[in-house]
Parts: C-alpha cells; sequence; structure tokens
C-alpha cells in the first residue's frame, strides 16, 4: 500500500464520489452501468459490455479512463485483426550503423484496453486476448512481457448484427468478471444528453484519481466483511446455476469468487462496511448472465439468463 | 503492581478472553442471553399447555381417577397419566422448539441484523472495515433494550392459554363430566389382546379335555368348568373384571374359595360345580354363557 490504511479508507468516499461526478458530467443516466463498471475495477475483473449501437460504451470507458489517470487504448476489432495486432511484434530497427530487434508494444500494453467489438475478431485474435485477461501478461516470440497494473480489459460487443461475428467461447466469457448491459436511456436523460451534445462545447473531465488510488483502493476493498450467510447463499446460487432446468452450462468456481468481490467492491464503493443481501443480489447478474449458458429449449421458449438468475436467486432467498 | 493497573489488566483481559476483541460481542451476547431465556420460557409455557391439554383430555375420560383408585400401591402408577401427559408435551414443545428455530439476529432490523451478523462472523479479523463496523454495532446494540426486541404477546398468550386449560382441569376432575372409567371398560383390550395371542398359539399344544393339569396357567385354554353335567365351551381370561382373576393368583389355592352372591369366581375344577349353592347356579350358568359369547 502506498497510503496508510485508516487515511485510504477514509478519504475513499471522497475519491469515489469526485469519480462519479466527473462521469456524470460526460455520461447522462446509465447509472447501473457506471456503478457495475466501477465495481469490475475496484473488484480488478474485466468487464463485458453489451448494447445496441450509440448508447456511449466507448465515452463511458474513455471517460473512466481519464478520471483514475489510467492510460487507455482502443483496439476496433474487424475479422482480419491479427493477434499481433493486439499483443505488439518484434520490429528490426537501425541503431548506430547495426541492425538490431526490438519489441513494439500493442496496444494491450495500458491500464485499460477497450477491445470495441470484440465479437468481430476471429477466435485466434480473441485467444489472444486470453493470455493478457488471466496473466495479465503477454508472450511475443520467447520472451514475457508484463503488463502494467492495474489493468483491465472492457470489450463491448453488439447483440445485433450477429453475421459474420464470432461469438465469444464460454472459456472467454469466463474470464470476464461482469457482463454489464446498457438500455436506451429515458425520454428525460435523452433530452438531457440532447442538449448537452448540441452546443458549442463538449464537457470535459479532469484526472480525480491516480492509478496508485485504484491499486491501494482495490486492495482495501477486499477487506469487506462478509457473514457467512452470504458466502454459503452465494455459493448456493452459483452451484444451483449448474442443475438448473433448461441450463446447458452453469457457472464455474470463478463466478462464486467474481460475486463476492463484487459484492465486497459494491459494498465499499457505497460507502458500507460490510456486504449486504442488496448487493449480492445486485451483483448476481452481470457476475452470472454470460455463464449461466441456456439450452435450445430454453431460448426456443424465449427464457433469458437474467430470468433464471431470478428465479434462481428468489428460491435462494437471495 | 498496583492495585489500579491490575485491575485495569483484569478488564482487558476479561474483554480479549470473553468477548473477544471488539466490545459490541459483549453486547451482543447481553442480547443473545436474553433471548435465549425468552426462549426457554416459551418453550416451558409451551411445554406445560400441550401437558395440561394432554391430562384434560385423560381426566376427562376418567383415567387419572382410575389409576389413581386402582394403583394407589404404586406412586409411579398412580400418577402414570400425569407423567405420560408431562413427556408427551416436552417431547411436543422440543420439536417445536427444533421446527421454529429461533433466530436472534432476526429479531434485529434488515439494516442491524446484517450488520451484526457479519461482525459476529468477522469478529477475529482485524481490518479498519471491523473496527468500524464493531464502534458502530456498539453504539446501535447499547441503546437497544433486550425487553423491546422480544415479543412477549407470546409470553402473555401462552401463560393465558396455560391458565385456561389448566382451570378446565380442575373442573374436569371437580365435576361429574369426566368419565366413570372401571376395570370392566378396559377388558376389551385385555380380551383383544389376548385374541391377538392366541392366533400365533399351536392349537396341539393347548391341554385338551378334563385331565389336563389345572395347576398350571389357565387363562386362554379351555375351561374345565362344568354345568349341568356337561362340560361348558369357554375359556378364561385374565383381567381384573368380576369373575376372573389375576394372573399372578395361583390357580391351586383358590379350588375352593367360597363365592358370595353375585360375584362368582371362576375356578377351573371339576368339583367347581358341587362347591355352588343350586340357589346361584342359573346366575352362574347366564354368567359364563355371556362370557363365552363376548
Amino acid at each position: 500500500m502506498t497510503k496508510d490504511i485508516k487515511a485510504l479508507y477514509n478519504e475513499a468516499p471522497a475519491i469515489f464520489q469526485r469519480v462519479r461526478r466527473e462521469i456524470d458530467k460526460v455520461m447522462v443516466g446509465q447509472n447501473v452501468a457506471i456503478e457495475q463498471l466501477l465495481v469490475a475495477i475496484m473488484a480488478g475483473g474485466h468487464a463485458l459490455l453489451e448494447s445496441n449501437p450509440g448508447l456511449a460504451k466507448t465515452l463511458l470507458v474513455k471517460t473512466t479512463a481519464a478520471t483514475m489517470g489510467l492510460t487507455f487504448s482502443r483496439i476496433q476489432c474487424t475479422p482480419d485483426l491479427m493477434p499481433a495486432d493486439i499483443t505488439g511484434t518484434t520490429i528490426i530497427e537501425d541503431a548506430g550503423g547495426s541492425k538490431q530487434f526490438r519489441f513494439q508494444p500493442g496496444p494491450v500494453f495500458a491500464n485499460l484496453v477497450l477491445a470495441d467489438e470484440v465479437n468481430r475478431a476471429s477466435p485466434k485474435t480473441q485467444s489472444a486476448l486470453l493470455e493478457a485477461m488471466q496473466e495479465q501478461q503477454v508472450t511475443v516470440g520467447n520472451n514475457t512481457y508484463l503488463l502494467d497494473k492495474p489493468f483491465f480489459i472492457l470489450a463491448t460487443q453488439n447483440p445485433i448484427e450477429m453475421e459474420g461475428t464470432f461469438p465469444l467461447p464460454e472459456a472467454q466469457l469466463d474470464r470476464f468478471l461482469l457482463k454489464i448491459t446498457l438500455d436506451y436511456p429515458s425520454f428525460d436523460e435523452e433530452m438531457k444528453i440532447m442538449e448537452r451534445y448540441t452546443g458549442r462545447s463538449e464537457p470535459k473531465v479532469e484526472q480525480v484519481a491516480t492509478k496508485e488510488d485504484i491499486l491501494d483502493l482495490q486492495r482495501l476493498s477486499r477487506d469487506v466483511p462478509i457473514s457467512d450467510d452470504l458466502k454459503v447463499g452465494a455459493v448456493k446460487v452459483v452451484l444451483a446455476t449448474r442443475s438448473w432446468q433448461g441450463v446447458q452450462y452453469g457457472a464455474s468456481p470463478r463466478a462464486s469468487i467474481g460475486l463476492i468481490n463484487s459484492s465486497k467492491a459494491r459494498a465499499f464503493l457505497l460507502g458500507r462496511n460490510y456486504v449486504s443481501k442488496e448487493d449480492l443480489h445486485v451483483m448476481a447478474y452481470p457476475v452470472l448472465r454470460h455463464r449461466v449458458i441456456l439450452n435450445f429449449e430454453s431460448e426456443r421458449k424465449g427464457l433469458t439468463s437474467d430470468q433464471v438468475i431470478t428465479e434462481i436467486l428468489q428460491k435462494h432467498n437471495l | 503492581m498496583s492495585f489500579s493497573a491490575r485491575k485495569l489488566f483484569i478488564q482487558i483481559y476479561q474483554i480479549i478472553s470473553v468477548n473477544g476483541p471488539y466490545e459490541f460481542l459483549a453486547y451482543l451476547r447481553g442480547l443473545q442471553q436474553a433471548f435465549s431465556r425468552f426462549e426457554t420460557l416459551v418453550f416451558a409455557l409451551n411445554a406445560i399447555i400441550i401437558s395440561a391439554v394432554i391430562y384434560a383430555v385423560l381426566a376427562f375420560l376418567g383415567l387419572p381417577a382410575f389409576t389413581s383408585f386402582y394403583w394407589q400401591d404404586s406412586m409411579l402408577l398412580a400418577q402414570l397419566p400425569a407423567i405420560i401427559s408431562l413427556a408427551i408435551g416436552t417431547v411436543i414443545a422440543v420439536i417445536m422448539r427444533r421446527r421454529s428455530k429461533g433466530d436472534f439476529f432476526g429479531l434485529l432490523n434488515q439494516e442491524l441484523s446484517e450488520e451484526a451478523r457479519t461482525a459476529y462472523d468477522n469478529q477475529n479479523n482485524r481490518t479498519v472495515f471491523m473496527d468500524r463496523l464493531a464502534e458502530d454495532l456498539k453504539k446501535k446494540l447499547a441503546a437497544i433494550k433486550a425487553s423491546s426486541l422480544l415479543d412477549w404477546r407470546k409470553v402473555y398468550l401462552r401463560a393465558g392459554l396455560a391458565a385456561i386449560v389448566l382451570l378446565l382441569i380442575v373442573v374436569i376432575t371437580t365435576s361429574e363430566i369426566s368419565a366413570d372409567l372401571s376395570p370392566a371398560d378396559l377388558q376389551t383390550f385385555s380380551h383383544l389382546k389376548d385374541r391377538a395371542t392366541g392366533l400365533f398359539e399351536d392349537e396341539s399344544q393347548q391341554p385338551q379335555g378334563p385331565s389336563a393339569n389345572i395347576t398350571g396357567g389357565i387363562y386362554g385354554k379351555p375351561s374345565l368348568a362344568v354345568l349341568s353335567e356337561e362340560k361348558l365351551q369357554l375359556q378364561l381370561y385374565p383381567g381384573l373384571a368380576p369373575g376372573s382373576r389375576s394372573q399372578e393368583t395361583e390357580a391351586a389355592n383358590n379350588l375352593f374359595l367360597p363365592g358370595e352372591a353375585g360375584e362368582a369366581a371362576a375356578v377351573p375344577s371339576d368339583i367347581y360345580i358341587e362347591s355352588l349353592p343350586p340357589q346361584n347356579k342359573e346366575i352362574i350358568k347366564r354368567y359364563f354363557e355371556n362370557l363365552a359369547k363376548s
């Protein structure tokens, strides 16, 4: 820790408040998505953002990076994108009359990486993200390069225009801590968006935290206490997804860890000294919705993962 | 070590060893103990009510009067209905207590309940969150009075119900409304038992004819009684009713037991018919015939 724990604990609510205020300068509405994105960052996990086009997914990620002083890079995924385009490559350069190899880092070498429309990249390229997401390192040739911390991949995908896309395999989906969905804004929110972005100047955000702050807050969020009842409840919910009728594949143990960690992060963000039942309930959806894979029969009936999660939570009184 | 320093050391030791590192645990334990006492009181009242209801039913059937009159020699048997009622009442109350699973944390409001559970489960973790949580909890729990948490209506309702049932018992036992149970009423049960036993008995082992040894058990076997020179086809049953004898009685000792009018005693003997007063022969004949039919 770079700061005294007590001082950081006391300062945390102010940091969160400032970050939120800066994001709100740019974003209108989408409160749940913003909260969940911050939870993912505090819990040290990657997030998959899914929404229809034009709902400010990219803007949200860029703004968050700017407020936290994190380096940001964007990868626009296309079918012809190669792994080296993400991880980087070794180039030959002239150094005082002689030639030498030098590693040119790819866009993955940033604190916050936005993989836009990740489902348009080929499976080969998608899998290049696997090592980076899980190990926080990149191997090119015989060399392994560590990524700077904190490191987040925020991938976006459109639920429409699925033609020519490569849906992420279950193994890769499981590596995302949260799947965040963004809805269309309400009438009032859309009016505000219109007013805000049709003037001469556009809102600008300031950096209100450092990446050291983020790393310290990540570590601190793990200390939020949680009752044994809730731990048992979380595990029961995750186990239930594996045997639930209409579910082809349930959530892995990574989901249990993710559910507890994200609940702790949410409690911390909201200034609570303990994890409540509500934290677990709210976080169960983004943590489990991409890990609960429905079978054909359920999809035919029009059932969604969120509906299954609701049923499971109700059954386990969470 | 000075007196005050020693006192302080003992206090710190007590806090750490008894209540753990956090002070809120002392308040929590106080409330938990009050809740535990309350639960015990409710359990006791439940046991009393259920036992009293069972006893009231038995009293209505006349069983306590029966046992205290006929088994007055044995204190245990005389009080058997009360003992059975108390045992059943206690067992049912224990089951009710286990099924209701009284949860102390459930008495607190949602927020406080979650805080208390979490703090209790994490009492051995020393983190900045736990320090702050314990501090908040201490203030909140200190402001709570145990009596305000407990639902005393439960106790009042049960106490009232117990008083009513006990009053009912007094009314039943002191009035004439209870059934007048006599040993003859229990004959039916005895009869059933013997019939059931008889089903498993090997017929070939049963003594046939008057030559059978009469000094052994005579019950459930063909009678040797003779009436008007004819052998009666009937059996004798043990029990307490007039006309039969308890199983413990030695048959041989009572061969010539004088019977008073209207109180005939069935005695298995060839000479039994001779010992009967002529004026009672018809009564005895009817008795045996009725006994054979029943």
